[in-house]
């Protein structure tokens, strides 16, 4: 009985009486004041489940029993596929969690000038194949070339991903009229429908506008995947003290409303959806403008927010792990990132996102890409717990070295040396003699050379060239559709990740 | 598989167990003691690459040197002195005034993986138990080791020791420990300095000159 030896770690930041009460605002909250939506098939699908819905001015109120309903048809497990098997995962309410890397920003550190740049098409191909091949990474989010048409940029992403990965991918769209495109191309790699049903290689981000509003791009992917059930990462980013209110609490009441608008169109359009709760939490810097994500208070709201998905709704949720505000990798990212990845864990979290980055999502980083994976590590053995059994209390052992004697090659230490520690990929072990003699080199140089050493090795298995050939059709059908002017930019002109950040940017 | 190669391949996998009894059945089917000497050895061999490329650790590495240990009792009897020096002879020890041993122990027993004759002097090791060492074994090496500052003092008396029993000149001496820096060991006419365990070895093997080898990185 292994279980009953361990104690999983956890954290709980929510008293149960916290928690009612964020359930109980959130609930007279949508049936008094509502949220708009602007997206006519939601507005259909929700009145016909009893909402309360405005046409004209797209106002829509909920009945506390309408969101009720919804609620119980969350599943509490969700399936990831990958093109590889073996590298297929399951985000459920007490397991393990996963990882991957940050989505949604415009710039990039080159990994051998480390100078800052616009990402082009080449370092999404790098940042591809490094997440595939890291072991704590495990599935591989987009990134986003700005050397691509960005009408149809979503569609050739997930096309080269699909090349360059094995694992699971997830796509932030930009559009929602590309995803038709994608899902066609998820379709081809997996033979069908109901192969992608069972375990969808794609799940797909999408998110409301905070205060209280849904875009139509982001309804649109939602009805686009929505017959497929492939999974939605559900978002939203309110900052907090200016699109929410300045306090934790108040932060986390109003994702939590954006949350169950969410849950509610999805599950009355397409029951048993797989949904993942992953609203995200920036703060409103009052000297700079900035909206700031590597504060222990961003911790605090993202592990709330575990505890709600988990506790409140039983869903598994993805929650913002190693995100800092520093420009750099430097000992502020460090310390930043470490409290981000660790906190939502011990708070069961699900999926801990945005590995690799640097400036509060919008940059992307290839080196912290490969200090995260060490960091990772070590949340999970940490998650571990402390195993106590007789094998590991080693009490034979004592009796057979001590007093005295050492356990060097005693059979314990062979037993447990490997499996009780991890040993990080890129951190200095050494005395400062040795280290010199090597170059002083620090954890960045150390992990910049595992990065480069990865590059050059790493081999993922190719596609087959006749589906290779299949999806470029699907592009080439998209690219068309873009030229002829029936596929546009829906409203917003991109996800609300990258509005937060260009907000961030135009201070 | 020819029971040489076995032999190798036991050592390498530091099978304490059996690595005795497969020598015992090559002596048996007539292969000489110096062939399996030769084989145990090669297994070392493989061991210590394996382990400065980084795919085999120090628990590993010790225990496949218990492993070729095992074997050699088997067949000391059929060899002369001067063969089991293997690589040389090392007297090692922690100094004069220091009780800490793990270090020490570690350094002994990966000399002893490499191929090193060690004799290990133990803890609190004066200068007079250091050199009467050197003369029982005709050591090649006299390695000391210290934890304590204040015991660093006692290195230095013991290679005073070694030159007024004229000895200094037949023997080579390594030190190290936490306190021990490169700029202390040139400062008391040592001849080499390891960081730590896992450099030692590297330093001796330069000391009775094999040819170098690089230090892990």
């Amino acid at each position: 009985m292994p279980e009953a030896t361990v104690l999983k770690p956890s954290l709980r930041l929510l008293s149960d009486e916290g928690l009612q009460k964020i359930h109980a605002q959130s609930l007279e909250i949508l049936q008094t004041l509502g949220v708009n939506i602007n997206h006519r098939r939601s507005l259909e699908v929700l009145s016909d489940a009893g909402a309360d819905v405005d046409m004209e001015t797209t106002r829509v109120r909920f009945p506390n029993e309408v969101v009720e309903h919804c609620l119980k048809l969350v599943p509490g497990r969700v399936v990831y596929g990958a093109r590889e098997p073996e590298h297929d995962l399951v985000a459920e309410v007490g397991g393990d969690f996963h990882t991957r890397p940050m989505t949604g920003g415009e710039g990039y550190i080159d990994l051998e000038t480390r100078e800052w740049r616009k990402v082009r098409t080449k370092d999404l191909i790098e940042w591809v194949t490094l997440a595939d091949a890291l072991k704590n990474v495990d599935y591989v989010a987009s990134i986003y070339p700005d050397d691509m048409n960005l009408d149809t940029r979503d569609v050739h992403i997930l096309r080269l991903m699909l090349e360059h990965s094995v694992k699971h991918i997830e796509v932030q769209p930009y559009t929602g009229a590309g995803v038709e495109y994608m899902v066609e191309m998820i379709k081809a790699v997996q033979g069908g429908t109901e192969e992608v049903k069972k375990r969808p290689l794609l799940s797909v981000l999408t998110s409301a506008l905070a205060p209280l509003q849904f875009l139509p791009y982001a309804l649109d992917i939602l009805f686009t995947v929505g017959p497929l059930h492939i999974p939605i990462e559900l978002n939203t980013m309110p900052i907090a003290g200016a699109t929410a209110p300045m306090t934790l609490a108040g932060t986390l009441l109003q994702a939590n409303v954006e949350m169950l608008v969410g849950i509610t169109i999805a599950q009355t359009a397409f029951p048993g959806m797989p949904l993942m709760y992953a609203a995200r939490n920036l703060i409103l810097d009052a000297w700079t403008g900035l909206g700031l994500m590597g504060r222990v208070e961003n911790t605090m709201v993202a592990s709330g927010m575990a505890q709600i998905a988990a506790e409140l709704y039983h869903m598994p949720s993805n929650m913002f792990g190693p995100v800092a505000d520093s420009m750099v990798g430097d000992t502020q990212s460090a310390v930043e990132r470490s409290f981000r990845a660790l906190v939502p864990a011990l708070c069961g979290a699900n999926v801990i996102a945005g590995l690799g980055h640097v400036e509060h999502c919008y940059t992307y980083d290839p080196v912290l890409l490969v200090q995260d994976d060490d960091l990772i590590a070590m949340v999970r053995r940490l998650m571990r717990g402390i195993e106590v059994t007789d094998a590991t209390l080693g009490m034979e052992a004592i009796k057979r070295v001590a007093p005295g004697g050492n356990y060097l090659t005693d059979e314990h230490t062979l037993n447990h040396f490997k499996t009780e520690y991890i040993t990080p990929q890129a951190a200095n072990r050494w005395v400062r003699n040795v280290w010199k003699s090597n170059a002083s080199l620090t954890a960045a140089d150390l992990a910049q050379e595992r990065a480069r050493k990865i590059l050059g090795e790493h081999e993922v298995e190719p596609l087959d060239p006749k589906l290779l050939a299949e999806l470029d059709t699907i592009a080439a059908a998209a690219d068309k559709a873009a030229a002829e002017g029936s596929l546009t930019h829906a409203h917003g002109g991109g996800s609300i990740g990258s509005l937060v950040a260009t907000y961030n940017k135009g201070k | 598989m020819d029971v040489l190669q076995r032999i190798r391949e036991k050592v390498i996998a530091g099978d304490r167990g059996s690595t005795p009894d497969l020598v015992q059945r090559a002596l048996t089917v007539g292969h000489d003691a110096h062939t399996i000497m030769d084989a145990l050895v090669n297994g070392m061999d493989a061991v210590g690459e394996e382990w400065r490329v980084g795919n085999m650790f120090i628990p590993e590495v010790l225990t496949s040197a218990e492993a070729m240990h095992g074997g050699m009792d088997i067949i000391q009897p059929q060899l002369t002195a001067s063969d089991t020096r293997l690589r040389g002879s090392v007297a090692i020890g922690t100094v004069q005034g220091d009780l800490h041993d793990i270090g020490k122990s570690l350094v002994s027993m990966m000399l002893q993986g490499a191929g090193f004759d060690v004799h290990d002097l133990g803890v609190n090791t004066s200068p007079e138990e250091f050199m009467e060492a050197v003369k029982t074994h005709e050591a090649d090496i006299v390695a000391m080791s210290a934890l304590l500052t204040t015991t660093l003092p006692y290195m230095r008396d013991t290679i005073l020791v070694l030159e007024e029993a004229g000895l200094r000149d037949s023997v080579k001496v390594m030190v190290g420990g936490a306190p021990v820096t490169p700029e202390f060991a040139d400062s008391i006419g040592a001849d080499g300095y390891a960081p730590d365990g896992s450099t030692a070895v590297t330093k001796a093997r330069e000391l009775v000159g094999e040819p170098g080898q690089a230090t892990r990185t």
